[in-house]
């Protein structure tokens, strides 16, 4: 699987951007823009998990994988910045709010705020690093920092348990003024996924903003002509340094409440997950942020349903990756919001 | 009116074997439209990248409003007022005609923050809008860059150079590839754009620009064969010789 995703992300890109010019220009306008419809959306998406998933903490896993992959894709996406390391921020997330909620305090709060903030602080140190490069240099040099994360994760047995990973993470509360949750996966999941769905959705909507902001527009051209970006006055570095920094809090996000969902953190699937998460966001499509969340729910649906038939899953699911990406390059949710409307517009025109 | 907008002194760049600008020394006031022609490779891009520190000079210096800008990184040049467009259409390419416009007067309106919705900020807006009556563009406001015939492209790489509300404009033969009657009208437009702003610009074709331009710059194989005005130039023997032979 992990084999698998570099070689469909570097070649997706191309294609895509290929698709969305050639679809431009068969349609002559820009594509629908369903930019505040989205957090309508991810409400639906939402209430539709709840209560058609039947595991719960699939169920829990699945809105935090969309976080995860909503936030990649302002890099992927509207950034042109393919990370190919993004599970080094999801991993260090998971292990920053196991070890605050192991050896310091069990408020859920807290172990989430030092996730975000600290992730946050060492995203600038790596995007400043990776930044210095475009395109597959920069999809190496992010590869190579998650590749550094992971021995030192196997390494340092004191803090991260090594091979063992942090086991016993103990259940954490979250204390709301009115009355303290306990947040329980196992015991009362609904608790959990209503307060992750609440935490979840606030983040979505706030990159929402982000992607509409002056500065996520910048982003967003930056992507299209770096040159002319600068040109206009623009330090390109600074906007995309500001957007992997946001990238990266949002997955040290995730991964503090995956954590939390599995009071555990260890090498695996941590570590393992650059190249499912970048699925997840080509599955689902990159012009969007909804999109790649959706992509993370069909994903994480398709290898549940497919690991009760076969073990081999991992082979379907890589099959049917590919199959998607030459069929449907914009993704699935490219494909509702541009292709079928086109298509529907060219019968009405026959008709 | 008064004042040197920018003044270059010896500017000089070779690449490898070639030398591509040898020693070209450039006084631009407040106001002019001057011109900068000359045969294909005599160096008039190198020039202007000289200018906007998209290639470090070997020797020189450029002041730009009386501020040393030599070998500044373009951005920044660009934030002191100086916006260039481009020989090679340089837009961006999926966004529609009107984000292209509106990321460039967002720029001048320093609103770059993250907080509040871009398309909320009326005074950008307006800009774009304003900008895009003058070029033309209105009709085409919501199509993809990317749709637009060759000379609509040129004029939106123009468009984008302008909205950044510059003091002053490096046009890099705005007129390339297009018809005559579309070179004519970007030409009545250049010189209206004038009114407003300092121009730089270079023209291949000669019959372009000597009714419009206040100075003009002769270059060859790199070096300033003449300087003078519209019909000296075209007058100097030197500049014939150039013209008609296409080498010396
Ligand atoms: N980056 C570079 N590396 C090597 N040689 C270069 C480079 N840029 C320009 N040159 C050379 O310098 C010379 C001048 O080129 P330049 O592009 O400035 O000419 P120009 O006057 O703009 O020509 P044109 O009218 O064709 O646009 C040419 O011989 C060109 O090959
Ligand atoms: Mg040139």
């Amino acid at each position: 699987m992990t084999d698998l995703s570099p070689a469909g992300a570097k070649d997706a890109p191309v294609t895509d951007a290929a698709a969305a010019v050639t679809l431009a220009r068969a349609t002559g306008s820009a594509p629908a823009r369903w930019t505040w419809g989205q957090i309508g959306l991810l409400v639906v998406l939402a209430v539709v998990v709840l209560f058609t998933v039947p595991n719960p903490s699939l169920a829990i896993g699945m809105l935090i994988f969309g976080l995860w992959a909503a936030g990649l894709n302002l890099l992927v996406g509207y950034g042109g910045l393919v990370s190919f390391g993004h599970a080094l921020p999801f991993a260090y997330g998971g292990y920053a709010a196991g070890l605050v909620l192991k050896n310091v305090t069990t408020s859920a709060w807290v172990a989430l705020f030092v996730a975000t903030v600290s992730m946050a602080l060492l995203s600038a140190l790596i995007g400043a690093v990776c930044l210095r490069r475009t395109e597959v240099y920069f999809s190496m040099l992010t590869l190579a920092f998650a590749q550094l994360g992971f021995f030192i994760a196997l390494q340092w047995n004191d803090v991260t348990g090594g091979d063992d990973g942090l086991a016993g993470v103990p259940v954490s509360t979250l204390e709301l003024g009115f009355t303290t949750l306990e947040l329980n996966g196992l015991r009362d999941p609904l608790t959990f996924f209503l307060v992750t769905a609440v935490i979840v959705l606030l983040t979505f909507a706030a990159l929402i903003l982000f992607t509409e902001s002056p500065m996520g527009r910048v982003l967003q051209a930056i992507r299209e002509s770096e040159e002319r970006a600068r040109g206009c006055g623009y330090n390109t570095r600074l906007v995309q340094l500001v957007t992997f920094i946001i990238a990266g809090a949002v997955a040290g996000l995730a991964g503090g409440l995956f954590a939390m969902l599995n009071n555990f953190v260890g090498l695996q699937p941590y570590w393992l997950l650059s190249g499912v998460v970048l699925i997840m966001v080509i599955l689902g499509g990159r012009s969007s942020l909804f999109g790649p969340f959706l992509g993370a729910v069909l994903y994480l649906m398709l290898e549940s349903t497919l690991s009760r038939y076969t073990d081999s899953w991992q082979f379907f699911v890589g099959a049917i990756f590919v199959i998607c990406v030459l069929l449907f390059p914009q993704g699935l949710w490219g494909l509702l919001t541009t292709t079928v409307p086109h298509l529907l517009r060219r019968t009405r025109g026959a008709r | 009116m008064t004042g040197l907008i920018l003044k270059a002194e010896g500017l000089d760049r070779s690449f490898g074997g070639i030398h591509a600008v040898k020693d070209v020394s450039l006084e631009v006031p407040q106001g002019a439209l001057h011109a900068i022609i000359g045969p294909n490779g005599s160096g008039k891009t190198t020039l202007f990248n000289l200018i906007t520190g998209h290639t470090k000079p070997g020797k020189g210096r450029v002041e730009f409003d009386g501020h040393d800008i030599t070998g500044m990184p373009f951005a920044k040049v660009a934030r002191r007022g100086l916006a260039k467009s481009y020989q090679i259409t340089t837009v961006f390419p999926l966004l529609t005609v009107f984000e292209n416009v509106r990321i460039a007067a967002q720029a001048a309106s320093h609103a770059n923050v993250f907080w509040r919705p871009a398309d909320s900020i009326k005074a950008v807006t307006r800009r774009t809008d304003e900008v895009l009556e003058k070029i033309g563009l209105t009709a085409d406001r919501d199509a993809i860059a990317s749709n637009l015939s060759h000379g609509d492209q040129r004029r939106l790489d123009l468009a984008i150079a302008l909205a950044t509300e510059p003091r002053l404009l490096l046009l890099d033969e705005p007129t390339a590839g297009m018809s005559p009657s579309e070179t004519a009208s970007t030409v009545e437009l250049v010189r209206e754009l004038n009114r407003e702003v300092t121009i730089l610009m270079i023209e291949h074709k000669m019959d372009v620009i000597l009714s419009i331009a206040s100075a003009i710059t002769v270059l060859h194989q790199g070096e300033k064969l003449f300087e003078g005005a519209p019909d000296e130039v075209k007058s100097h023997p030197k500049v014939q010789e150039v013209y008609l032979t296409g080498s010396l």
